[in-house]
Order: structure tokens, then C-alpha cells, then sequence
């Protein structure tokens, strides 16, 4: 039950990629679309729906709003610092790998945190220990080299958000 | 290093006159035109002739690529298909001599980090519903089966790099059934080719690989199957041809590109 569940959800997510992707939104593609997606979330649904019951409207909602967030504010701050890097004079801004510790558990809370941080220009996770819970971070403008300070200017505010989402 | 408010103004200003000088100079030299106002005889036969369901040669299809290699020129299409999965069979033959003995427990695990794995888990599936797409309208944009099979098998490289190849067996993409797949609809584009030619024996006038009525002959797949939630339109069998050519190159691909990767597993073994 569980199981038809989650693959009637993800067929419908995908069967919405499918309908973005081709463009047409005629009654034929729509069935078709929801047809294809039902084919591909019984393959993929088990290994990338985890545990249903976490799913709720707030999540939802936070995830929206990080998203929002993210590529707005977030973006614009760290394109900004960057842009003034790029074109000052100083053609030497120390850079340096910092290890960036994590607090949470759920796989998809800790990729995304690590996707968060390299896609925002200046720092780039270059590699992650998940035993020792640590993130190694390559960052442009490096402020101070401890563990806590590297968390608290990196990944404070995206693992704020983001444990809301999938924790 | 000496520090001075005009730097940036100078870079902008290179910048901008680089992309202005090679602006003129690609205009100048013609390199932005072919220069060709009218199509040439040929080129003009095939734009004319097959998206126009009036005339006597058309296809009913509107991606003319797709049509000409399937409906103009479908038994070459049909040898090219049979060429790969000779290919295909002489790989699975030399390399599966050996996994028939050894029990596989290579997997590349160990080499990938969680964000690689649980990101590759969630693009796979848009992989896959983007190449049906793809495949499925193959006869209305570019597109079509081999394009399709092709961006599909994209998928199973990303897992095999990522989970390693013990993951996709378990997950039924197993060699044998791949192989049926392939052997199955590479047989099944023969079949739906070979219907004309059984109405040729019985009724009247019909040629290897055709699509719809021609002026000479009656024989046509269904082009356009009215239904009551709006018209389907299949343009004949180049849409059977794609979906099976779909599923060939698919399972075609995946086994070549999951036996390599256990013959590199079995390498990194020793």
C-alpha cells in the first residue's frame, strides 16, 4: 500500500517533467505522460522515496521558500563578494580548504547542504567524510580556519534550512 | 602590485570592443550566411513532399529526418540497426566468456561519495522520461528512437559509475534479458516492415518498409487513429519503428556499456 503510494506520487512528479520537457499539453499527452512516469517511478520509486510518512505540506512550504531564498538573496550575496574579488587588483586571495562539520543525518539534508555550498560562487565542497560527519570545503576568502567558524560563515544558514525539509 | 580605480573600466572596454571587432569581421566575411536564398532539387523534393498530407508521396509526418530514414529509406535504417547488434552480440561474446565463470562481486562503491550516489539517483529517472519523451515524438520533432535510446542509456553509465555494476543487475537490467530486448525489437522492426509485403501476396501492390499509400498501391499503417479524447497522429509506422528502435539501441547500449564495466571492476581486482 505504502509502496503504491509512493509510486503514484513520483509517477505524477515525473509525468509533470514529462509534460515540461515536450511542451504539448493536449488530453492524449496527458495520459500518456502520466502512463510513462507510472512505467519509471515503479522502477525508481523504492530507492529514492525513503519514508513516506515524513512527507507534509510545511516541508513543502520550507523547501519553496529555501529555494526562494536561495537563489535570490543567497545568490546574489555570494555573486557579489565574488564580482568584487574578480575585479579588484589583489590577485592573491588566499584560499584555503577548510574542514565544514554537519549536523544532520538524512542523506538528502547532507547532499543538499553540499550542493548548496558549491553552487554558490566562492566555496566548492571538494570531498566529504560521512564517519567523521566533515565537508571539505575549498573557500576563496577564508576568514578563520576552525571548524566552528568555517560552519558558522558556510553552512550555518543552508542546514538551518534545509533539516526543516528533510529531517 | 599597484592599485588603480581605472583597471576595471580598461577590461570592460577590451571586452567589449573584442566582441564588437569579430562581430563586423564574422559579418564581412560571410561566415554568418550560407549565402543560399532556394533550396536545391533534392532538398526541395523532400520539404515539399513529405509533411504535406495532400500530396500523393507524403509520409503524414512532420520531422522530415525522421521520415526519410524510416519511410524513404527504411531497409538501410533496418541494416544499420542489424550492424550494431552484430556489434552488440560479437562484444557480448568476448566479453562475457569470462563472467560465466566468476561470480561478480565488483562494484564501484567505495570510489563515490554519498552526494554523487543520492544525485545520480535523482536525475536517472529524468533521464529516462525525457529520452521517452524524445523517442515517442520522434515523427513530430527531432528526434527519434536511436536519439532517444541513446540520451536513455545515459542513465545506466550514471549508475555504473556511481553504485557500480552489481547495482543495475540487481535491479533487472541482468544480461540476458537485455540481449531479449535488443533481439526482440530488432525482430520486431523486420516484422512491422515485412506486414506489406504479406498484403503484397494476398491483395495487390505493396513494398518492403512501407509506410502509407502510395499512388500505386492502397497498403497503409494507420497515420492518423481518431479517438475519443483527440486524434493520435502515429504518421504510419514511423512511430512503431521508433519506440521498438527505442528500446533496441536502450538495452543495445546498456549491455555493452555494463559488460565493460565489469571487465574494468575485474581489473581493479587484481
Amino acid at each position: 500500500m505504502r509502496k503504491a503510494v509512493s509510486i503514484i506520487i513520483y509517477g505524477l512528479l515525473m509525468a509533470i517533467v514529462y509534460l515540461i520537457y515536450t511542451g504539448v499539453f493536449s488530453l492524449v499527452e496527458i495520459i500518456l505522460s502520466i502512463a510513462i512516469g507510472l512505467i519509471i517511478a515503479y522502477i525508481f520509486a523504492g530507492d529514492i522515496i525513503t519514508d513516506l510518512s515524513k512527507l507534509s505540506l510545511s516541508r513543502i512550504y520550507h523547501a519553496i521558500t529555501y529555494l526562494i531564498k536561495y537563489f535570490t538573496v543567497i545568490e546574489a550575496r555570494a555573486h557579489w563578494s565574488v564580482i568584487k574579488i574578480i575585479l579588484s587588483r589583489n590577485t592573491n586571495p588566499k584560499p584555503a580548504i577548510v574542514r565544514v562539520p554537519f549536523k544532520a543525518n538524512n542523506p538528502y539534508t547532507i547532499v543538499f547542504i553540499a550542493n548548496s555550498i558549491t553552487n554558490t560562487p566562492g566555496t566548492v565542497v571538494i570531498d566529504m567524510d560521512e564517519n567523521k560527519k566533515a565537508y571539505y570545503v575549498h573557500w576563496l576568502t577564508p576568514t578563520s580556519l576552525t571548524d566552528d567558524d568555517a560552519y558558522r560563515n558556510i553552512s550555518l544558514e543552508f542546514e538551518k534550512h534545509l533539516t526543516k525539509v528533510f529531517e | 602590485m599597484r592599485k588603480s580605480k581605472t583597471f576595471p573600466v580598461i577590461c570592460l572596454i577590451t571586452t567589449i570592443s573584442i566582441v564588437l571587432i569579430l562581430a563586423v569581421l564574422l559579418n564581412i566575411s560571410g561566415l554568418t550566411t550560407y549565402g543560399v536564398n532556394e533550396l536545391t532539387g533534392l532538398a526541395k523534393l523532400f520539404v515539399l513532399n513529405i509533411p504535406d498530407p495532400t500530396k500523393p508521396w507524403s509520409s503524414h509526418a512532420f520531422e522530415i529526418v525522421t521520415a526519410i530514414l524510416w519511410d524513404q529509406r527504411g531497409l538501410d535504417t533496418y541494416f544499420e540497426t542489424s550492424v550494431l547488434f552484430l556489434a552488440i552480440v560479437a562484444s557480448v561474446a568476448l566479453l562475457s566468456y569470462y563472467g560465466r565463470r566468476h561470480v561478480l562481486e565488483g562494484t564501484g562503491d567505495g570510489y563515490t561519495t554519498m552526494i554523487v550516489k543520492i544525485v545520480t539517483k535523482l536525475v536517472v529517472p529524468i533521464i529516462a522520461v525525457v529520452s521517452a519523451s524524445i523517442a515517442i515524438h520522434g515523427h513530430l520533432t527531432p528526434g527519434g528512437g536511436f536519439q532517444g535510446g541513446s540520451v536513455f542509456v545515459v542513465a545506466p553509465v550514471l549508475i555504473l559509475l556511481a553504485y557500480g555494476s552489481r547495482f543495475l543487475s540487481s535491479r533487472g537490467f541482468n544480461e540476458l534479458r537485455l540481449l531479449a530486448i535488443r533481439a526482440l525489437s530488432v525482430t520486431l522492426i523486420f516484422v512491422v516492415g515485412l506486414v506489406p509485403v504479406l498484403y503484397f501476396l494476398m491483395h495487390g501492390t505493396a513494398y518492403l518498409f512501407q509506410n502509407t499509400y502510395k499512388p500505386d498501391s492502397a497498403f497503409t499503417y494507420p497515420y492518423l487513429i481518431p479517438t475519443p479524447i483527440g486524434e493520435i497522429l502515429t504518421a504510419g509506422s514511423i512511430m512503431i519503428y521508433n519506440i521498438l528502435e527505442f528500446f533496441a539501441v536502450a538495452a543495445g547500449f546498456t549491455l555493452a556499456i555494463l559488460l565493460l564495466t565489469r571487465e574494468f571492476e575485474r581489473g581493479e581486482k587484481k
